[in-house]
């Protein structure tokens, strides 16, 4: 068992409840909370810091789950270093929810993802805050890649973010709008192993309360790397003027590369100052000019084309978790290696939750690269450097033949 | 050898991830299954100086980590991009593209 990971084995009626320790993976943790419907107990958060407890955007994203269910229980403790949840069931509908500043929408929207098909009625959920801040996925990357990755396992179109108004930190004000239909069960016996090839780039360059001409030279510069690829690039600069384009200024790009069978790969670079632990802006700091940031989200995205695997990076725990949610059927998805502490985690909580272990076996190299072989030995193989090629798993599991109780069949 | 090396990891990428007690960031980094030897060494540690130990395993992996939770940290650093300026590099990843040779 891991060590992280551990039910409690209580004698009392308890025994459902899984315990945690730390803040780390508490949205998801949240999520997987209310789909599996086991209570959960996280203790141990930031016990040890000088800011002890739930920081206000945690506590923030617990309220917001509170308005997304029916009956959920939350109770926090005094010092806020452990509280206990009781899932509710969710019920979707019409919900607005004011972000804390300290982190983007993308923060909260990003484990939802999972949650939002298993409401009782569609959900239209509407978020306020900063929208991009170079920390947390962005509402581009949420809805170019992030979309992509859930609406491929549901029947039903509808899965949409709009972004009505952009906000870049400080002070943000930005608004977009989830909406996601309401399923009673996903697709099953899905098969996602068929890398494919790249055949189109598209991105979205946007600036706010600068000039619009840095967009431009955002897209300028992205495609001085990208060019020599494919012809079939197109990025399209987003102009959002006055109020829409929320307090603060910024710009950013966001690319997307997308194979013959439909495999998306995604990166993003943004003006927003890196991240500090108290949230300030390091002194003296200034925006990378746009010619360094649409070179950077290029080269980026050819690391990311690079790594292979047929989820996008930042996305496996969803696609992980919809093959756990499946019919009971096998379902396999190509997931390039090495894989992130973060998704090693999601793992194992998923085996603490489901119990579902997911069997990894490394994935066969790709035909393509015994031509590349064949095609280095007239030149000599150390001519010169090449980039690694991809470590690539096949995870694949039994679904468990998840359905939404709560939505009606009709 | 190498190569042995990598097959070996991937075949213990599942028994690392559901049954050794290392933590996610020391897979991620790279280690593999303690064998009996060294697990009782690591337990030797833990009970010479249990302070120490617990200080060290808090401060680089669970402070960095989880208080700056963050969506797909960059896969590699800024100067490491550095090695798409070189036109080789960019030519060797040209079969991942549909504009690329082979079938």
């Amino acid at each position: 068992m891991p060590a992280l990971a551990k039910p409690v084995n209580g004698s009392t009626g308890s025994s459902r409840v899984l315990s945690f320790s730390g803040h780390g993976h508490l949205r998801h943790r949240l999520v997987l909370s209310i789909l599996s419907r086991r209570p959960i107990r996280i203790d141990g958060i930031r016990s040890d810091e000088d800011q002890p407890g739930l920081l206000p955007f945690e506590v923030s994203y617990l309220r917001l789950l509170e308005k997304l269910t029916q009956g959920t229980r939350v109770e926090i403790s005094y010092t806020g270093t452990s509280f206990l949840f009781h899932p509710g069931t969710f019920a979707g509908g019409n919900v607005t929810h004011q972000c804390s500043p300290e982190r983007s929408v993308g923060w909260y929207l990003e484990p939802l993802l999972a949650l939002a098909p298993f409401g009782k009625k569609d959900l239209v959920l509407t978020l306020r805050g900063i929208t991009t801040d170079g920390r947390d996925a962005s509402v581009d990357t949420i809805r170019t890649s992030g979309l992509p990755h859930l609406a491929m396992f549901l029947d039903k179109e509808g899965v949409e973010l709009k972004i009505t108004k952009r906000g870049h930190p400080p002070l943000g004000g930005g608004e977009v709008t989830f909406t996601c239909p309401s399923v009673r069960a996903i697709k099953s016996g899905f098969d996602f192993t068929n890398v494919g090839r790249v055949n189109k780039i598209r991105g979205i360059a946007h600036s706010v309360r600068v000039s619009p001409q840095l967009s431009n030279r955002l897209v300028a510069a992205a495609r001085s790397v990208l060019n020599r690829y494919i012809p079939d690039i197109y990025i399209y600069t987003d102009v959002y003027r006055g109020e829409d384009s929320g307090k603060s200024p910024g710009y950013a790009l966001t690319l997307l590369a997308s194979s013959t069978s439909h495999v998306l790969h995604s990166s993003e670079s943004s003006s927003c100052p890196p991240s500090t632990s108290t949230g300030e802006k390091p002194e003296g700091w200034t925006p990378p000019s746009p010619e360094d940031l649409g070179i950077m989200a290029a080269r980026q995205l050819l690391e990311e084309i690079r790594r292979g695997g047929c989820v996008d990076r930042g996305w496996e725990w969803l696609v992980s978790l919809m093959l756990v949610l499946g019919g009971e059927d096998v379902g396999r998805a190509t997931v390039a290696g090495p894989f992130e502490p973060f998704f090693i985690e999601h793992l194992r909580d998923l085996k603490a939750f489901f119990g579902t272990t997911f069997k990894i076996k490394a994935a066969p190299p790709p035909p393509s690269l015994n031509d590349d072989v064949e095609g280095g030995s007239d030149e000599g193989e150390d001519d010169g450097p090449k980039a690694p090629p991809a470590e690539e798993y096949i995870l694949s599991c039994v679904g468990t033949g998840f359905t939404n109780t709560a939505k009606r069949t009709g | 050898a190498a190569d042995n090396f990598g097959t070996r990891r991937k075949q213990n990428l599942m028994r690392l991830i559901y049954d050794s007690t290392l933590s996610a960031a020391e897979i991620a980094a790279g280690a593999t299954e303690p064998t009996k030897g060294v697990d009782s060494d690591a337990m030797a540690i833990e009970d010479d100086d249990e302070d120490d130990l617990f200080k060290l395993s808090r401060d680089p992996s669970t402070a960095a980590g989880l208080v700056e939770e963050q969506f797909r940290a960059p896969l590699v650093g800024g100067s490491r991009l550095d090695c798409w300026e070189d036109e080789e590099f960019l030519d060797s990843i040209r079969h991942l593209f549909i504009t690329g040779g082979g079938p």
